[in-house]
């Protein structure tokens, strides 16, 4: 298909601002008599609170308010940013500000006050007595007969999602081999340039508060940040400004109620900004699981049934965990075909951070599991591994378990076929540290990840979004969308999209950039790749809805019917007489000024048809020193379907970015704590470690466009997928290349050198 | 950041008179990229600040003879650009081209870095390879320290209050040294050396002997070290696979290094042998 | 304890009062209304609150605000007009090399530093050039590739 301007890599909408440090995100706002907020954390990971006394704070000069629980309203929340849907599952266990504390870095109060200097310096004078308890910093101590409670629940598990299809026990009689094996994946965090948590509350006179935060989700955060305040969800606006990152850092509610109750009991604003310290304390990342796989196959490379066991480490509160191990089943079941599947998933209180969402949701942990656990299956069975994935994963056509819905399109035997050629996969695959591609102690390989992924989270969880257009006198058109384009580039797509369905230049859609919850219609946000096809869906709903009022305007002022005409480059066009047209920008001011009076103007507010998943292969070449443990990228290959791609660079630009965080979970990035204090080891970005341009191998990235039925112009999501399978690809290039296979991320040097030291002996 | 009393002298004896004050324990601000990084983290319990930068004699590199003179304010970027410095100590700009990044290295100075007496510096790895001296002002005059004796434990000197750093000074290696230095990290830019190896060969070239060698390991103990073992087992000996393998036993043997954040004692231990080996091998260059 | 002091930013003086312990980056963005430069960690890990200081790329939180006095600080307000954008910053647009923006000051500034006194630089000089300044968003592929693109110019 041929398009106007979808599938042009044009310039961002947000680029001019924010190249030049014009754009104002929110720690840069500044309003009249605003105060800054700090907050107190808990030094200990596990603590009764027995007395606070925050008189001395109070009588410091500068100092307007010392907020503890005492002074938080006594309505328990859950920040996950989830709508009320069958997949959401809220276990509301956290105050504004806690009366016990769960891990280190937990707010105990909340101070205002004229500068950050003072706000500072007010913490230091409250004094709190605390009864400390055991911290439980691993899944094992958290579930052991008599450990603490840190909540009420029994053996601190709070949740168990099964899924039983058919029965795994008659599937793993029948097959000829059953494997089984057991994964750990660690705390990342996503590390945002924008350190996580910032917001600027200011209450009206009127009892309403208007929170500028940077949000992923301003809608949901609105009904939170209510809820938590025990406030009308009316009386609290959000406004989401550009945002510096987010990767799911900010899917839910962050600091919002803390920065609103503070700026309510003051009456003034309040900016409430955290330190990147803060960012790694206090604010939530991704879930560390241990995945047990057990997997019943036919010497064919037929699966007989597939077994999933896992013990998720949701942290300090639920938060997204219960609701998350419902995609975690679903990402392991729906990846490969199988007549019985067993999933049994238990969510884990720990006296760690709380874990939230992190780009992938899931499903990088999962496929690191299985993909690993694929590449050993081929080689018992001496099956190719890429015929093995060929074999066995849902094609278009039939029904994805993820959803229950058909597959609209999948592209994935071109990412197979064309990754495995730009990689040279033929050439370069060694088998096991056997092949050629050695030079001393510096061993090569390659291997290969595959991944399914969703666009949007139907039926799980709603999929609402909200678009408005309307059309100026000139012929310009204002999009009102709650633009939650935290970096990601949504809004120069749906600007497209808008563009393209309208038939105006694309420089004419002018979108909201920022996302306002007194404007906008409800909208999900950005989340589980949503943007472009559900967003994209409203927005190009609504373009339909305004041409179709255009092309009546326009057949009255032509005198022709509605049928012959056409809305391209502005103008609207006779199909069979080029001399007859008339300009968008005159049909707008015929409709405003002439008999009629009134602007054209399109709503839509609705949830797309569908989910069409998204597939990838990415293709991996490594050398590893044997030497010295490090394990160096040499290449990579990432061939993604991604529907249409309505914006390539926007869609590249995704998928390469992601690519850097999948190797530094693969290979350089652990968020670690002391066992016993529970101290967390490394919350700065010296000694967490992402990956810096000169630490970049080369990339490239094929784009496989299997456009989708229901997706706007065929688009379905990329926003996500580029991590999900980075780190099986580089475990199984590390097996070729070394004949080690990996089971717990990161594969740090010194893990990799004692592996391969155990190996010779 | 807590509060301090700040002082900017415009001379070496008012700095040091500044600094020697114990009531304020002031400390000396160079290029800021640890001091400050210090002061917010706090707590500290020091209460002024003496800004050194408007010591100029402090600054430039200098040669007078075989003997190099970098002042202590030197920044980190201008050792990398000095001409002469990469042609006759290369191995310095080398480590200093790996301290931080683009920007720190714009602020760092040479004896702020040394001064702050981190176990895995770089740059004081090298001057330690390159036995270089470190001249002192204090109180009661100036001191020459080398850099062997100068560090006592993590971020410990033999500074006393009221001295400064002034002057770096190295000599010329001998004819036909070659010298290499390897910062071992898990990523290439921003990191804090697991294991920094900096060793200097001196070789008779026809005869295919070493004359001399200097083995310096860091971030394997309390402060840098030269491996003395591994160094006498190399003079006036042949240049051998065998021997250079030797030579980085005794040097992983010599050390007992700690688990921390950022590493194992065990893995720590084994690089040690690992990059002295190939350090050695790499300043040989040659065919063993 | 305050004390005056001239800056002298992006060729303008500005007097200020501010407390002895400010960094640069702090009084460019609270005293001087200038946001463009980032804070993004505060202890000169990130590069984000990246300035030029005479000519040099240098992390502004590092740099107490005093010890800025008499140097030429440049930052992001300063590079490029009112409308019209500086080769890097158009380049960084075109590549399509700007996600959240938070990272992009930060590097336009070290790129430009680099590109000034090292006009066709390589591949690999340019990666060590920006190796100061972290970015989560681009893997940094477009962002070299825009630096590339102005230097072949």
């Amino acid at each position: 298909m041929s398009y106007t301007v979808v599938g042009q890599s044009v310039p961002r909408v947000d680029a001019r601002e924010k190249v030049s440090g014009s754009a104002l995100y929110t720690g840069d706002m500044i309003l009249p008599h605003m105060l800054y907020g700090k907050v107190l954390r808990s030094p200990h990971a596990h603590a009764k609170i027995i007395s606070i006394d925050t008189s001395k704070a109070w009588a410091l000069p500068g100092v307007n308010a010392v907020l503890t629980y005492e002074d938080t309203p006594k309505i328990l929340w859950n920040s996950a940013g989830f709508p009320p849907s069958p997949g959401a599952i809220l276990v509301e266990d956290q105050y504004i500000l806690t009366n016990k504390a769960r891990y280190i870095g937990d707010g105990i109060a909340a101070v205002a006050a004229v500068d950050e200097d003072t706000a500072t310096r007010a913490l230091e004078l409250i004094e709190v007595e605390y009864e400390v308890l055991p911290a439980l910093m691993n899944i094992e101590r958290a579930m052991a007969e008599g450990a603490s409670l840190i909540h009420d629940a029994e053996k601190n598990t709070y949740g168990h999602t099964p899924v039983v299809i058919g029965d795994v026990e008659t599937g793993f009689a029948e097959a000829d081999y059953v494997f089984e094996d057991t994964y750990y994946v660690p705390k990342v965090n996503q590390v945002s340039l924008e350190p996580c948590g910032v917001s600027m509350a200011a209450p009206d006179k009127d009892g309403r508060v208007t929170i500028w935060t940077s949000t992923q989700m301003p809608h949901l955060v609105r009904r939170i940040t209510a809820h938590a305040l025990g406030l009308k969800i009316g009386r609290v606006r959000i406004i989401k400004p550009p945002v510096g990152g987010a990767f799911g850092s900010r899917l839910g509610v962050v600091n919002e109620p803390i920065a609103a109750l503070l700026a309510m009991k003051v009456g003034r604003p309040v900016m409430l900004k955290y330190t990147r310290e803060e960012a790694f304390l206090a604010t939530e990342s991704r879930h560390p699981i241990t995945m047990t796989i057990k997997t019943g196959v036919k010497k064919d490379g037929t699966f007989t049934a597939r077994q999933l066991t896992s013990y998720i480490d949701g942290g300090a509160y639920a938060t997204h965990t219960p609701s998350f191990a419902g995609p975690v089943a679903g990402w392991f079941l729906a990846m490969y075909k199988s007549p019985n599947i067993k999933v049994d998933n238990y969510s884990v209180y720990t006296n760690a951070t709380q874990c939230g969402a992190f780009r992938g949701y899931g499903n990088p942990q999962v496929v690191f599991a299985v993909e690993s656990q694929m590449d050993d299956i081929a080689q018992k069975l001496g099956l190719d591994p890429l015929e093995f994935r060929l074999k066995n994963h849902p094609c278009a056509g039939e029904v994805w378990m993820w959803s229950g819905w058909v597959i609209e399109s999948c592209g994935f035997e071109e990412c197979i076929a064309s990754g495995a050629k730009a990689i040279e996969w033929t050439e370069k695959r060694s088998n096991g540290g056997k092949g050629s591609n050695s030079q001393g102690s510096k061993k090569r390989g390659v291997g290969m990840g595959y991944m399914m992924h969703v666009s949007g989270a139907r039926p799980m969880l709603h999929e609402t979004s909200a678009a408005m257009i309307k059309i100026n006198e000139d012929g310009t058109a204002n999009l009102i969308y709650s633009n939650s384009d935290c970096g990601q580039g949504a809004g120069t797509s749906l600007s497209q999209i808008a563009a393209e369905e309208l038939g105006i230049p694309f420089k004419d859609v002018l979108i909201t950039k920022t996302a306002d919850t007194d404007v906008a219609g409800f909208d999900i946000g950005s989340h589980a790749s949503r943007q472009t096809y559900s967003g994209g869906n409203a927005v190009k709903n609504a373009a339909t809805m305004v041409k179709k009022k255009l092309l009546e305007m326009a057949a009255e002022m032509l005198q022709t019917p509605v049928e012959e005409l056409d809305v391209k480059e502005g103008k609207v066009w006779v199909s069979h007489d080029p001399s007859k047209t008339v300009s968008v920008a005159e049909v707008s001011h015929f409709a405003h000024f002439g008999s009629h009076g009134h602007q054209i103007i399109g709503a839509i507010s609705e949830e797309p048809p569908g989910n069409p998943p998204v597939y990838a292969a990415q293709f991996v070449e490594v050398e590893v020193d044997t030497e010295t443990g490090i394990v160096e990228i040499l290449r990579v290959v990432a061939a993604h379907d991604v529907g249409t791609a309505i914006n390539p660079a926007i869609v590249e630009g995704q998928i390469e970015g992601a690519i850097q965080q999948g190797i530094g979970y693969a290979l350089t990035e652990e968020y670690r704590y002391d066992q016993e204090s529970g101290r967390p080891l490394n919350p700065n970005l010296s000694d967490y470690k992402i990956l810096t341009s000169v630490d970049m191998p080369q990339i490239e990235t094929i784009l496989v466009q299997a456009a989708s039925d229901t997706g706007p112009f065929g688009a379905k999501s990329v926003g996500e997928s580029g991590l999900v399978a980075t780190a099986a690809a580089i475990a199984n290039a590390v097996y070729d290349a070394v004949g080690i296979r990996f089971k717990e991320l990161p594969m740090t040097p010194e893990r990799v050198l004692a592996a391969l030291q155990n190996k010779d002996q | 950041m807590s509060d301090f009393n700040y002082w900017k002298p415009e001379n070496l004896l008012d700095a040091v008179s500044l600094l020697a004050n114990m009531e304020d324990q002031a400390r000396p601000l160079a290029g800021g990229t640890d001091l400050l990084v210090k002061m917010k983290k706090g707590p500290i319990n020091w209460k002024g600040i003496v800004n050194l930068k408007g010591l100029t004699e402090l600054k430039g590199i200098n040669y007078e003879g075989e003997t190099i003179t970098i002042g202590a304010l030197t920044q980190i970027s201008s050792l990398i650009e000095n001409p002469l410095v990469s042609i006759h100590f290369p191995v310095l700009v080398d480590a200093a081209r790996s301290l931080g990044t683009p920007q720190v290295r714009n602020l760092a100075t040479i004896g702020g870095n040394l001064c702050n007496a981190s176990p895995a510096a770089d740059v004081a790895l090298v001057l330690l390879m390159y036995e270089a001296r470190l001249l002192i002002m204090g109180p009661s005059g100036s001191r020459k320290v080398p850099v062997q004796e100068f560090y006592v434990g993590p971020g410990q000197t033999v500074l006393q209050q009221g001295e400064i750093l002034t002057t770096v000074e190295i000599d010329l290696p001998p004819l036909n040294s070659k010298g290499v230095f390897y910062k071992h990290g898990k990523r290439k830019s921003h990191e804090i050396a697991l294991v920094n190896v900096a060793v200097l060969l001196t070789s008779q070239p026809e005869t295919k002997q070493i004359t001399r060698a200097r083995i310096a390991v860091g971030s394997v103990a309390s402060t840098q070290l030269r491996i003395k073992d591994a160094e006498d087992s190399l003079t006036d000996s042949l240049a051998t696979l065998s021997a250079f393998e030797k030579a980085a036993k005794l040097a992983k043997e010599a050390v007992n290094p700690i688990d921390d954040v950022r590493s194992t004692a065990s893995y720590r231990k084994q690089m040690v042998g690992i990059l002295t080996r190939r350090a050695l091998q790499e300043a040989w260059g040659g065919e063993l | 304890m305050k004390i005056p002091m001239s800056l002298q930013v992006n060729g303008e003086m500005y007097q200020v009062n501010v407390s002895i312990k400010k960094t640069l980056l702090d009084v460019l963005r609270e005293d001087l209304a200038l946001t463009g430069t980032k804070k993004g960690c505060d202890s000169g890990e990130c590069g984000a609150c990246t300035v030029l200081m005479d000519s040099k790329p240098v992390n502004s939180c590092l740099i107490l605000a005093v010890d800025a006095v008499g140097k030429q600080i440049s930052t992001i307000e300063g590079i490029g007009g009112i409308m019209e954008l500086h080769p890097i910053q158009e380049a960084l647009i075109a590549h399509g090399a700007i996600q959240c923006g938070y990272c992009t000051p930060g590097i336009v500034m070290t790129a430009k530093a680099l590109l000034d006194s090292n006009p066709h630089p390589t591949e690999t000089e340019v990666r060590e050039g920006i190796a100061g300044n972290l970015c989560r968003c681009t893997g940094y592929v477009k962002v070299v590739e825009a630096i590339m693109d102005v230097s072949s110019r």
